[in-house]
């Protein structure tokens, strides 16, 4: 048997273990374990399984991860999603939607210092979707913009999945985030486009709300100070090479505490639960990581990765083509499985082809973002509409699922921008770096 | 021993979050020294990765008392709840086993680090060092699978979908 076709069971093995409800950490290391004994014996597999969780004890850049998870579980502990709310809403006020237009806006500011789809999106359920509520939105709508909107947590730097893309696919954390900056921003602006249109469509889902002075919005921009120190320290510290992405994210953490703790939105009891919901994240997450360290050693083993790449360059198609199979395929994932699990499963296969038919691995990680982050809205997994479903159980599941459905339009259009225009991912660290 | 296994994640949670306070306010502490007082410290790559080593294997027993570990439920929905209740005890016995592998075969690449004397580059930490909480992590990662594994036989396994999804308190 030859290790490709190893490679193959082993990826359909590791499939029905994830289905069986074996967490998908274990599910990971032991395809690799067993995938890797297939093909070089046990001696070696075992060697190799005993020395991968050192493996961790010399990447630095991973010190990152649980530094800005930290600033996230603060700033959106501390209650900033509000004053962001409050903001975004004076920015569109009078028009027809402005209230879901502002929550898009706060989505996307929130992004800019927490780094989570998920975190995004519970913290903009609780501040949004009642505000929606008593305005007279349809639910539907309230909830499909924050589910929808949460994504753009994960895609504004910085943004904790692409650093964990950036150490499997050997790429520099600072250049991703400049690479996600500008898809961000148009993935917001598309969301808007998307509300307007329905609201343009379907009036009665989304009513007008009342103008505002031009006094009264400069008030509620007030508010954002704390967001904008956040966001410069955090994205500004590492852009302008003051600072690397560790640096960066810890003193953001820093600062986002003792914001908090200056304007008595936080107490110890509050730091206290940011600092243990930090911890289970990351230790939940690095479980993870460990056991796709594993699964990658065998896949390299495999050698899977290069006949793809053979394969696909013999059928002659074109590489807009080949970069469609993956995104549907990737869509696809989505359905049953979370974006980290996904990144850390597929990056090892499918980079190499990616790069073989002429795309740069930071543009990949972009465009794989955004097709996992689509997975996050789509049942039957969909987190993100868990987390909604989670604070807001009196709104039907099929609602939530329903009020996703013109914001797929939006996700859909960032991957079409994406392939038609790789410049608005590469521009930016182009420049800076 | 046979309480409710999440009770007992706190003092593994509360000594993660002590190593990550330490990381944030050593960074940052290293870069008010070189940005403001021109004075570099030297080892701080070394100072990380030791740390976040301890934090992560420090919280790895607390998040498998929390049974917390990332699964997909969506066969939930078309099996019975005996089932169900099986696959959760399933997934449990292959995560003990694959643990207990990796425990046994962590041993030997540790003690060589030992018998070696291998030192990280800029502080020359003994690099056996690092494996200390790795050992310890995955070891008691067992006893925490283990003990969750009784509570379940003995207490029953929470099978709805619901308590499946993502917790409130999960920043991920």
């Amino acid at each position: 048997m030859s290790t490709q076709v190893i490679g193959l069971i082993a990826m359909a093995g590791l499939f029905g273990l994830i289905l069986l409800r074996v967490p998908v950490a274990i599910a990971m290391g032991l395809t690799g374990l067993l995938g890797y004994a297939a093909i070089d014996g046990w001696e070696t597999a075992l060697i190799t399984a005993g020395s991968t969780p050192y493996d961790l004890t010399d990447k630095y850049a991973l010190t990152v991860v649980p530094l800005f998870v930290l600033m996230g579980v603060v700033a959106s502990k501390a209650g900033m999603s509000k004053e962001l709310y409050r903001a975004a809403n004076a920015l569109f006020c009078g028009f027809r939607g402005a209230l879901a237009m502002g929550t898009i806006g706060a989505c996307a500011g929130f992004g800019a210092i927490c780094g989570s789809s998920l975190a995004t999106a519970a913290t903009m359920t609780r501040v949004a979707v009642p505000e929606m509520r008593r305005f007279g939105y349809d639910e539907r709508m309230a909830t499909g913009v924050v589910a929808s909107g949460g994504i753009l947590g994960v895609l504004i730097p910085p943004s904790v999945v692409l650093v964990i893309y950036a150490i499997i696919a050997e790429e520099g954390v600072p250049q991703l985030f400049a690479a996600a900056l500008l898809p961000g921003l148009a993935g917001a602006a598309l969301h808007i486009v998307v509300i307007a249109a329905v609201a343009f469509a379907q009036p009665n889902r989304m009513p007008k709300s009342a103008w505002m002075g031009f006094r009264e919005r400069l008030g509620e921009f007030g508010g954002l100070w704390k967001m904008a120190i956040l966001f410069t320290i955090a994205v500004g510290g590492i852009y302008s090479g003051f600072m690397t992405p560790t640096e960066a994210a810890a003193v953001a953490a820093f600062v986002a505490i003792i914001i908090a703790f200056a304007t008595r939105t936080m107490n110890w009891r509050g730091l206290l639960d940011s600092l243990l919901e930090t911890a289970w994240t990351t230790g939940m997450l690095f479980v993870i990581v460990i056991g796709a360290f594993l699964f990658s050693y065998f896949m390299a083993l495999t050698q899977l990765p290069n006949a793809i790449t053979e394969y696909v360059g013999a059928l002659g198609v074109q590489p807009w083509v080949v970069i469609l199979m993956l995104v549907a395929f990737y869509v696809a994932l989505g359905f049953f499985l979370d974006a980290i699990s996904m990144i850390l499963i597929t990056v090892p296969v499918f980079l190499p082809l990616a790069e073989a038919v002429g795309y740069s691995g930071i543009w990949f990680g972009i465009l794989v973002l955004v097709a996992v982050e689509v997975g996050m809205i789509t049942p039957p997994v969909g987190l993100n509409i868990f987390v909604i479903r989670a604070q807001m159980p009196d709104i039907a599941l099929g609602d939530v699922y329903r009020g996703i459905v013109p914001f797929l339009a939006a996700h859909f259009g960032l991957i079409a921008i994406l392939l038609l225009l790789p410049q608005i991912a590469l521009w930016l660290p182009a420049k800076l770096y | 021993m046979f309480g409710k296994p999440s009770d007992a994640a706190r003092p593994f949670g509360l000594a993660a979050a002590l190593v990550l306070v330490f990381m944030m306010l050593f960074t940052t502490f290293t870069v008010a020294s070189r940005q403001f007082f021109d004075f570099p410290i030297l080892g701080v790559v070394d100072v990380m990765e030791l740390s976040l080593v301890a934090m992560i294997f420090i919280a790895m027993p607390g998040v498998f008392l929390r049974d917390e570990n990332v699964t997909v439920d969506v066969i939930d929905q078309v099996i019975s709840r005996k089932a169900r209740v099986a696959l959760r005890f399933f997934g449990l016995i292959i995560t003990l086993g694959f643990l207990i592998v990796m425990m046994i075969e962590m041993i030997e690449p540790a003690l060589d680090k030992l018998e070696f004397a291998e030192v990280t580059m800029t502080l020359s930490i003994n690099r056996f060092t690092h494996w200390v909480p790795i050992i310890l992590g995955f070891g008691l990662s067992i006893i925490s699978t283990v003990w969750v594994v009784v509570h379940y036989w003995r207490a029953g396994v929470p099978t709805d979908s619901t308590l499946d999804g993502p917790r409130e308190d999960s920043a991920l």
